[in-house]
């Protein structure tokens, strides 16, 4: 399993899995959406998040951002604040250490460049760091704030990420410390550029009978978490620091933390609660150094959490981008030729700016098969706020250029848009042509896919829409009506890099303890691991108590990103209860030898919580435990697993969205919205589902309303939610899950991805559905309705003047 | 300042600053299941019951709450006998990241207490304050629904 | 959010409230709903008097007018019995409209009126139905009730400082009315918004989010006027006679959410609808 693989061996057959698909019947606890483990305690409104605790001489955080896109701090007066009653701790670039590392939260080495400080004598956008006062309540905090007296040299700012890369833009990161991988190059503003070529590209194009290009844009978006980053640290008995933090990736901030407030590994402990949301947003050391910071000089426990209008301008976003598609076409519908340039603003930081541009590719590009493929990227500097992860990592961005052009293409060859994808989709046992090319900083293993279920996808979604009824909608008057459609492919997990870890062990009553490092962030990973521990040890999922991501008290996880901890922590939770059940075996075979009723040990089995006999023996897991615990042949019953794949089997998805426009306001109602995904075996069907409708709503609101609005000065103008508008429960179409069954050899049970698929769907099929209703191709997100009724007007002046 | 209300059924007298939000007092006294999400009553995270009416607990000083009834999300059930709705969320996995759980089941409660059988629509604006990134609402609109279902016409329970 | 109050106040009669208001100065604000208290997160704002133990919140019908309280929420707007009729459907639908279930619980109809900066429904279509508001003053230490027009624009409104507005006063009628409005999803503050009301043979009209330069509430007389013919019969072309004079009278405001001129022509069609609703007719063809 832990070699390369692109192709079988020599004689043997590919799996795709398709044989497999029968086992699923079989299983008692995967397949099944049991009660969430965790489901009560929060419907319940138990405190179980990082800000839920409140201890003795708590100092509060509260940070001074800066008022200025790109300015020098000439000098800080922190005098004033200092006699602020109640203040204890005042940090800013002045006095503390000046250690060049990156917030993305990221394995090792991060692939994303050094480009940060905790503070730093310069600021970049507004909402940049400038200082930070700690105090003995919040209001005190805040006050002192305010008297803090800062002396900007204000420097010529660049909001537009085509004129940071122009000779003569204000440099951004001027500092001699930044460093990035090959392609970064600070004095152009360029945090991360690439270039690919796989195939040849040019003699593709002269092939072709036709070429199309066409320009996309796409914005910046908010995560818009309910759970504000948080985090609560303090020193315990021992003296070690702890950190309590809202964060998809404990392990990362315990190994980032420890770098940049020089303190060991081992004197760190970042604990992870319940978490209230990520979406990658909190996959980023954001926050949690500042009370560490402040806890290691006051001794005192420090809370910072940040306001709604701080998450939105002050800790990261979705990567806007300009996309160029080109391709080269025969006119019987065959690609040869996909070329895309991708143009990313990643803000004045460059967290994720390299892989988050390289998954723009890399899900998108080799869904279809041609003959050549190029990849043109650069992310540039701006002094705008700092994008980062976000669901999806790429992808919606890269799926709004794929799926319009493929529409654009289909009509341009004059067919069906559907027979024209089926036509060039990927299928079981292709490459994943560009797998290796655009790896995580580094190549990647190559790919062929196993299990892949894209056509039924794609029937299942025109049998639930009624695609049959596209000709018939109404197309006249003031509100029309259409239909679009898009296909999709994600990631489980990043091949060669992440790895995740369990441990299990037995209690006397026939439970069994479960640690991993994962982290449930709300996706029910904690849910779904707890079914395949039960799986294999055969016990209801509620024999097993979970314990997710304590760095003293759990293995070690990447984290919850890159759709990886059901495909990944999944199989090392696999492997650490397959090694349980062995050693169940083991010592019911030698508790029966020892009562002199020797037994086959390679015919035992478990079943119904005990290790059974084909003569109708049984002995239960509570009986083994209390035996071995205090009887005979003593030891504790307990195994871990870990886990790392160089496969990387995409989920699939066909959506389908119909709506209606309204041409004089230029409003969009989307009517009904249909997302048929191929996830492999779904260990929690109605998680699965959860998943998919936030994702697809959550991208709805990218794709209609959501607009990150600046002033000239680069100043958020909607910086709360009264502004910046999410979809609401009275905007959500009559929406239609379909999981489409299919078997992924290399997952546990069967199980792909499915977390970050659907966040891909909503921009393309949304706009192929507006341009089937009104004959108008917007090729820009938001589709706010100005824009809907400008280009509405535009056309009737059109077709008046010819 | 001294503020006396009925919380969760039991009469209570807290100090209060004139300054402090309903929010900030609720979560002073260890009911840490009404949220912070912004802080300017847009995100639904802070409801609850003032005098049996949905209000954001972050824009209503803990003064004004003096001499009124407030029912929060503690005050609903435990773990020995949850409310019927939180039961309904439970079962309808229609919690994921459960940071908008108990705001969502405040105002569905306001609802039915108010409209033991309302229609879909009603249960979508009842929600629609509550912003919500992880479920997409599907699952929170049909746990709510499943609940006026069982309610026979009668009062809600 | 830290308000720096350092007193909360209940006066239960409208003296003891006006006196209080008076001798603080600029430091203490009226408190009603709330809804809006977080943007007044300045430490100017030391005192706070909640208006919530005063006699202010009743529904009452005489005649031809209907009185409603100031501390009447928005919610309770919505189901009122005494406001089920034609005439008054714009500011039921305004009410409705009004962000979500909470805030409509919390926000009252004085408080709607004292925050409006052009962007409110309420007074858009309050000013649409020829409400008029009783106010009531400190002038020279004693206490004066009065009856003033619904104010309209920055000026007028700006005269409202200082005063306790107490109830809004309704004419009933015969008539119809409707609010239309536009936001980018169902629980935003709207773009634009237009209410129409026929009232005693006329049409009325007002907008919100209209003015040269700045956000402010306006009414539109001279489609009023035009629309005010069509009660009893229309021209066949009455939509586009409607939407040439809504133009000719409606101000282009831009905001980071919208351009000036597709914001005219949104209210526009916005206007049109609302003249169609109040005439029976289709709102879309």
């Amino acid at each position: 399993m832990n070699k390369p693989i692109l192709g079988a061996p020599d004689g043997e057959a590919w799996d795709t899995g398709a044989g497999s698909l029968g086992e699923v019947d079989r299983y008692t606890a995967v397949g099944k959406s049991p009660e969430r483990v965790d489901a009560l305690k929060l419907a319940l409104g138990k405190g179980t998040y990082a800000d839920d605790v409140a201890l003795e001489g708590m100092l509060h955080l509260k940070l001074l951002w800066s008022p200025h896109a790109h300015a020098r701090i000439v000098s800080i007066d922190t005098r004033e604040a200092e006699k602020e009653p109640g203040v204890r701790c005042i940090l800013h670039h002045g006095n503390v250490a000046r250690i060049p590392y990156t917030t993305a939260g990221q394995g090792h080495p991060e692939p994303s460049p050094y480009d940060t400080f905790i503070f730093d004598k310069k600021v970049r956008f507004v909402g940049d760091r400038v200082a930070c006062v700690a105090a003995d309540s919040p209001e005190a905090a805040a006050r002192a704030v305010a008297k803090l007296r800062v002396v900007y040299e204000v420097l010529p700012a660049v909001l537009d990420p085509q004129q940071a890369l122009l000779p003569g833009a204000p440099v951004i990161h001027d500092e001699p410390e930044a460093t990035g991988l090959p392609g970064f190059d600070k004095a152009r503003n360029i945090a991360a550029a690439m270039d690919v070529d796989h195939g040849d590209v040019e003699a593709a194009f002269a092939r072709a009978e036709l070429v199309l290009e066409r320009a996309y844009s796409v914005p910046y978006q908010a995560h818009c978490a309910l759970e504000p980053h948080s985090a609560v640290t303090w020193l315990d008995e021992d003296d070690r620091l702890v950190v309590r933090v809202a964060t998809q990736v404990p392990f990362h901030s315990r190994r980032i933390l420890a770098r940049i407030l020089e303190v060991p590994v081992q004197r760190i402990r970042v604990v992870k609660p319940r978490i209230g949301g990520g979406f990658g947003g909190k996959q980023e050391i954001l926050l949690e150094d500042l009370p560490a910071l402040v806890t290691l000089r006051t001794r005192r426990p420090a809370r910072l959490v940040l306001t709604r209008a701080e998450e939105i301008v002050s800790s990261r976003l979705r990567h806007p981008q300009l996309l160029r598609w080109k391709s080269g076409v025969m006119k019987d519908g065959r690609l040869v030729a996909q070329e895309l340039e991708v143009l990313a603003n990643t803000g004045a930081y460059g967290a994720h700016a390299l892989t988050v541009q390289t998954c723009t590719a890399g899900k998108t590009l080799p869904l279809y098969r041609a003959e050549a493929y190029r990849f043109r990227m650069k992310t540039v500097y701006t002094n705008l706020p700092v994008a980062g992860a976000f669901r999806g990592y790429g992808g919606p961005q890269g799926f709004v250029a794929l799926e319009s052009h493929m529409d654009e293409l289909a009509g341009m060859l004059g067919m069906d848009p559907i027979e024209f994808r089926r036509r060039n989709v990927v299928g079981p046992g292709d490459e994943n042509a560009l797998a290796q090319a655009l790896g995580e900083g580094k190549e990647g293993p190559p790919q062929r896919f196993r299990s892949c279920a894209m056509q039924e996808c794609i029937d299942r979604g025109m049998a639930a829409i009624d695609w049959a009824r596209r000709p018939t909608l109404p197309r006249t008057g003031t509100v029309r009506r259409g239909m679009g459609m898009s296909c999709l492919m994600h990631g489980s997990g990043i091949p060669g890099v992440d790895m995740g870890s369990a441990r299990v062990k037995l209690n006397e009553d026939g439970s069994f303890n479960l640690h991993v490092g994962a982290t449930d962030i709300g996706t029910g990973s904690d849910t779904i691991l707890s079914q395949i521990a039960a799986e294999t040890l055969a016990v209801p999922v509620g024999k097993i108590v979970i314990y997710s991501s304590d760095t003293d008290h759990t293995p070690f996880d990447t984290g919850a990103y890159a759709s990886s901890t059901t495909y990944i922590t999944g199989v090392s939770v696999k492997k650490a209860c397959e090694g349980a059940r062995r050693q169940l075996e083991d010592a019911a075979a030698e508790m029966w030898r020892h009562r002199g009723d020797a037994c086959d040990r390679a015919a035992l089995f478990v079943k119904d919580g005990a290790v059974c006999r084909p003569d109708g023996e049984r002995l239960s897991y509570a009986d083994i435990c209390l035996s071995t615990f205090y009887t005979h042949d003593q030891h504790q019953i307990m195994d871990h697993g870990s886990h790392m794949s160089f496969e990387c089997p995409p989920p699939f998805a066909a959506h389908f969205a119909e709506v209606e426009v309204d041409t004089e306001t230029g409003g969009v109602k989307v009517l009904k919205y249909v997302a048929a995904t191929d996830c492999g075996v779904a260990i929690h069907p109605k998680s699965c589902e959860g998943q998919t409708e936030g994702g697809c709503v959550q991208a709805m609101g990218y794709a209609l309303s959501e607009d990150l609005t600046f002033d000239a000065a680069g100043r958020t103008l909607t910086d709360g939610f009264r502004h910046y508008k999410q979809f609401s429960s009275l905007d959500l179409p009559e929406f239609q899950t379909i999981l489409v069954p299919s078997f992924e050899p290399s997952g546990p049970y069967g199980a792909k991805s499915v977390s970050e698929i659907p966040a891909d769907g909503p921009g393309p099929t949304l706009l192929n559905a507006i341009a089937d209703a009104i004959g108008i191709r917007i090729r820009e997100l938001p589709i706010t309705p100005e824009k809907v009724r400008r280009a509405w007007l535009a056309k009737q002046a059109e077709e008046a003047r010819s | 300042m001294k503020i006396e209300l009925k919380l969760n059924g039991k009469d209570v007298a807290w100090d209060c600053a004139p300054h402090e939000f309903l929010t900030e007092a609720l979560r002073r006294h260890g009911l840490l299941g009404t949220k912070r999400g912004c802080e300017s009553g847009d995100c639904g995270a802070c409801s609850v019951l003032l005098d049996g009416e949905e209000v954001p607990s972050c824009l209503v000083l803990a003064a004004q709450a003096a001499g009124h009834e407030v029912t929060t999300i503690e005050g609903l059930g435990d773990f020995a006998g949850p409310h019927p709705l939180q039961k309904a969320f439970v079962d309808h996995t229609a919690i994921q990241c459960g940071f908008c759980t108990p705001g969502m089941v405040i105002a569905a409660k306001a609802l039915l207490d108010v409209e033991p059988r309302p229609s879909e629509h009603a249960v979508r604006e009842c929600l629609a304050g509550h912003p919500c990134r992880c479920t997409g609402y599907v699952k929170p609109i049909q746990a709510v629904l499943a609940v006026a279902a069982t309610n026979a016409g009668g009062e809600a329970r | 959010m830290y308000l720096a109050l350092e007193r909360y106040s209940r006066p239960s009669t409208v003296h003891e409230c006006l006196e209080l208001l008076h001798a603080q100065g600029g430091r203490a604000a009226l408190l009603s709903g709330g809804t809006d208290l977080h943007a007044r997160a300045d430490e100017a704002l030391t005192h706070v008097i909640d208006l919530q133990a005063l006699p202010l919140a009743e529904v009452r019908a005489s005649g031809d007018s209907l009185r409603l309280g100031a501390r009447v929420t928005l919610a309770r707007l919505r189901r009122e019995p005494a406001l089920a009729r034609p005439e008054l459907a714009a500011l039921r639908e305004a009410a409705g409209a009004y962000a979500v279930v909470a805030l409509q619980n919390r926000a009252t109809l004085g408080g709607r009126i004292m925050v409006d900066r052009g962007t409110e429904d309420v007074p858009t279509a309050l000013a649409a139905l020829g409400a008029e508001l009783a106010l009531a003053r400190r002038v020279d230490g004693q206490i004066v009730t009065e009856r003033e027009p619904y104010p309209v624009g920055q000026r007028a409104r700006a005269a409202l400082e200082g005063a306790l507005v107490c109830a809004v006063v309704l004419p009933l009628g015969t008539g119809k009315s409707a609010l239309r409005r536009f936001g980018r999803t169902a629980v935003d503050q709207p773009l634009a918004s237009v209410a129409a009301a026929s009232r005693a043979g006329a049409i009325h009209l007002a907008a919100n989010v209209q003015g040269p330069g700045a956000a402010d509430l306006r009414t539109l007389p001279r489609t009023g006027a035009l629309a005010s013919a069509w009660l009893a019969d229309r021209p066949a072309d009455w939509r586009a006679q409607a939407r040439v004079a809504l133009l000719g009278e409606l101000a282009a405001f831009e905001d980071p959410w919208a351009s000036g001129d597709y914001r005219r022509d949104l209210s526009a069609t916005l206007g049109v609808r609302a003249l169609a609703a109040v005439f029976g007719e289709p709102e879309i063809v």
